[in-house]
């Protein structure tokens, strides 16, 4: 463990298919000849708590979880739990790409707390990153349950990954549930990267 | 090709049977409990018991998918000390056994051990795998489960990566069988959890030779302090086997290096990493893995000229106190000892790499990195964030339990205490605090039996106490004949759903889909103690909750509620009926709006939420299950079924 290793993180809100992506850019990255670490916080994942896995790629087992400041891609599923994750690890290098499609926590459905403004928290990230790309919004159904796969599409658009586009596809082509619909969601992120400018800061 | 195959059996997190393919060499991503699971095939095991438990529950379950392809049998037995009790007598007939259990299921069994490890076990081999979960991710305590193994005075092994805890369990099980007890091997949540790539050995085909006669003197009396005695000199050899361990990771050999750094398990990872990132010169890393007996003479040579030692481990300071044990006697060792008692290193939660960087710099003199302009931005980022706490799934019918019991509640000014267990109701403690106490498995009605003997002394609440179904078998059967033996005043609630859910929904004695098994029917269990009152109530009808809660509370004796319960999480995954339900809607004209707000803010089904403009509860339609429960928790009747 001579060289720092390349520090990935999914986070979102259980039952966005967090695991799942971790699992596909994993499998990539061992097409691409490296060992990766997977480390994830669990146990909420099916209650509606936040999710958040640590992806880590090196020559050798690393330790599970990114030191604080050493994130360098930030894959954010919902933008409230980006954020929390930014706070957490995110330093001078980290490139974040967040979706801004809001998840109601147990107390803003009650209408007891307010979730944050959506441009406060795009601005914090910004000051907590070294870029920030805001994903564009999606509409239909099937784009929304597959928007891991689609933020990946970004990511690897935007050529931030050490991973290889080809390895990525052909492990999503593997998955043994909903393949169709995480390969199209994962081209039209490839697509829309080209159009994605970051954040000002 | 190795690498087709990776990408064709390994996605998603479970490995499927057919990976019982792989061949010696083949190099897969596995979690640190697959990993376990893996090495109990390589090392040639016939039996696996367990009891299901965050952070261990994949190891007997992988094995379980393996089973057809392997032979081996496994079973999810109703407590840990039952497994434990399993896996010895298939250890003592020869077939070589693994039991595997979270950290308090340790505290179950360890009755057992404690006696096990002085009768000995058989030619089979017996290994325990105790996975601890520090910082009590999902444990209702935080332990170190190591101090087990030094109280039964049995070999513990604390492998560092997900590689090496596969490679272990042969290790273990050619121990187990040479010295005649059982070995312990210590998993921590990061290692169970955290997948890696695994190099994997061959499996050994399963070759048992039954024993039918048991070993000899499978007791301890008349003179079990000579069993002690005996025990104590198998630990001394196996110390010594210990000092020349392949598992250890040996810093290179002398220089003047002032500080050893001395770390356990997958504490070796965050050192390794904090001592890259500190760049601390001149720091050596004495890797431990064979923790428990202490191998002296390898310590004795590795510390030798050594001024300074920082010990890294999670929780206690189990290695830490060994050393200092080491020091005080055969080679002098003139070493100043940091750690857990002087505070370099926190005594409770998870270690990580950020904290042991930081008590390296500390050590060293080092300033902490900190960029003043960065810290700032998270604390303007950390106002920003709210919480997102955890809840009951939409429909559950836990929710319209503690509903109803909140309702008794107020019918009884107050004067209600509800004690509780271990399972996803255990969130009834965040519910309004609808539950008083939660301990451990079977607590619930334990306390409970003893709170009912309390109105002698003018203690004026009733009592209530609530398990689950798989609790109810694995721990509240005594709690129960007691509370009925000296006649408590207590109403046990059982929350049937016939799984294990909170951890994955394995099978129990009570569930009905369990494929070979036989049903022990939990009601019969409860009719077998005479309660003296026994109601079953649908979990769905909160009317009849109240109703049946409320009568029998107020009654004196042993009253019991069978809830039948409806896990939301699991019948989703089945068969969703609820497309064959009519939908449930609000009607905007009967509901009091803001005025009441009682379904949203104080029922809190998460089907139901908030419109905060129109101030008004409104449906997320593809939340809401159609139990139909909050229809009676509106006191306006606003909320029925679509016509
Ligand atoms: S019917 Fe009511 S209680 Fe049942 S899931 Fe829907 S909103 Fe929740
Ligand atoms: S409980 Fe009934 S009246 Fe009150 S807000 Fe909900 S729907 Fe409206």
């Amino acid at each position: 463990m001579n060289a720092e290793p390349y520090n990935i993180m999914i986070t979102g809100v259980g039952g966005q298919g967090n695991l799942v992506t971790s699992g596909v850019l994993a499998r990539a990255a061992i097409l691409d000849g490296f060992s990766p670490t997977i480390g994830q916080t669990f146990g909420a994942s099916q209650r509606g708590g936040a999710v958040v896995t640590h992806l880590r790629l090196a020559d050798e087992q690393t330790a599970p979880l990114i030191p604080r400041g050493h994130l360098d891609t930030l894959i954010g599923l919902e933008p409230l739990e980006g954020l929390r994750a930014a706070v957490d690890f995110a330093g001078p290098r980290t490139i974040a790409v967040v979706s801004d499609l809001r998840i109601d926590t147990l107390d803003t459905l009650a209408g007891d707390i307010r979730y944050p403004d959506l441009r406060d928290i795009f601005a914090a990230l910004s000051d907590l990153c070294k870029t920030v790309y805001m994903a564009p919004a999606v509409e239909d159904k099937i784009m929304i349950s597959s928007l891991n796969a689609y933020l990946v599409g970004l990511v690897v658009g935007l050529k931030i990954l050490p991973i290889s586009q080809d390895s990525i596809r052909r492990s999503y082509e593997t998955l043994e549930r909903h393949t169709e619909n995480n390969l199209r969601a994962f081209a039209s992120g490839l697509e829309d990267a080209s159009n994605l400018r970051p954040l000002s800061k | 090709m190795i690498l087709e195959s990776v990408l064709r059996d390994v996605h998603g997190k479970n490995i499927e049977l057919k990976d019982m393919d792989y061949q010696a060499g083949q190099r897969v991503l596995m979690s640190g409990n697959e990993a376990i699971a893996r090495g109990a095939v390589e090392a040639g095991v016939g039996f696996c018991s367990s009891y299901p438990g965050t952070p261990a529950t994949e190891i007997a379950s992988t094995l379980m998918k393996w089973a057809r392809d392997t032979g081996m049998y496994v079973e999810w037995s109703t407590n840990e000390k039952v497994a434990l009790e399993a896996a010895a007598a298939a250890s003592w007939a020869g077939v070589p056994a693994m039991c595997s259990m979270k950290s308090l299921g340790l505290n179950v069994a360890a009755d057992f051990l404690l006696n096990v490890n002085l009768s000995g076990t058989g030619t089979g081999g017996l290994v325990l795998v105790v996975c601890d979960d520090p910082r009590g991710h999902s444990s209702s305590n935080e332990q170190d489960s190591r101090f087990y193994a030094k109280a039964a005075k049995i070999p513990l092994l604390e492998p560092a990566t997900a590689q090496q805890a596969k490679d272990i369990i042969p290790y273990a099980f050619s121990l187990s069988k040479r010295m005649g007890i059982p070995v312990m091997v210590r998993s921590t949540t990061r290692l169970s959890h955290t997948q890696a790539m695994v190099s994997l050995g061959a499996p050994s085909e399963l070759q048992i030779t039954i024993e039918e006669t048991l070993p000899r003197h499978l007791f301890n009396v008349p003179d079990p302090h000579l069993r002690n005695r005996d025990l104590q000199e198998k630990l001394r050899r196996i110390a010594r086997e210990f000092a020349t361990s392949q598992w250890n990771l040996l810093p290179p050999d002398g220089g003047d290096s002032p500080l050893t750094v001395v770390s356990s398990g997958i504490s070796q990872l965050y050192v390794r990493e904090a001592l890259r990132e500190v760049d601390a010169q001149k720091v050596r890393h004495f890797g431990v893995v064979t923790t428990f007996p202490l191998p002296s003479e390898l310590v004795e040579r590795v510390m030798a000229d050594n001024k300074e030692a920082l010990f890294v481990e999670e929780v206690d300071p189990f290695l830490e106190d060994e050393f200092r044990i080491q020091a005080t006697y055969g080679t002098p060792m003139d070493i100043v000892f940091h750690g857990k008692h002087d505070g370099f290193v926190p005594s409770w939660g998870e270690l990580n790499t950020d904290i042991i960087a930081q008590s390296l710099r500390r050590l060293r003199g080092m300033p902490s990195e900190i960029d003043g302009e960065r810290e700032r931005a998270r604390e303007h980022a950390s106002s920003l964030l709210i919480p997102r706490p955890l809840t009951f799934c939409a429909g559950c019918t836990h929710r319209n339990v503690y509903w109803a019991l909140r309702k008794v509640r107020k019918r009884l000014d107050g004067n209600l205490v509800v004690t509780g267990d271990i399972g996803c109701y255990s969130l009834g403690v965040f519910y309004d605090q609808a539950m008083d106490t939660m301990q451990a498995m079977g607590s619930g009605i334990g306390t409970a039996s003893g709170l009912g003997q309390l109105s002698r002394f003018g203690h004026k609440a009733r009592v209530a106490t609530i398990a689950g179904d798989s609790t109810f078998f694995h721990a509240c059967l005594p709690g129960l004949v007691n509370a009925r033996h000296t006649n408590a005043d207590v109403l046990f609630i059982i929350v049937d759903n016939k799984t294990t859910a909170m951890t994955g929904f394995q099978p129990h004695p009570g569930s009905d889909d369990d494929e070979g098994h036989r049903l022990v029917s939990l009601r019969k269990m409860v009719e077998a103690v005479e309660p003296d009152m026994l109601s079953v109530v649908d979990g769905d009808d909160i009317p009849a909750l109240i109703e049946a809660f409320h009568t029998s509370v107020k009654e004196r004796g042993l009253k019991v509620v069978i809830v039948d319960s409806h896990c939301r999480l699991r019948e989703g995954r089945l068969e969703d009926k609820s497309d064959l339900l009519q939908r449930v809607v609000i009607d905007e004209d009967m509901c009091r709006g803001e005025k009441c707000g009682i379904c949203v803010k104080q029922y809190s089904c998460v089907a139901l939420a908030w419109d905060s403009e129109r101030e008004r509860p409104v449906m997320v339609e593809d939340q809401c299950v159609r139990c139909g429960a909050c229809i009676d928790v509106c006191p306006y009747g606003a909320i029925r079924r679509a016509r």
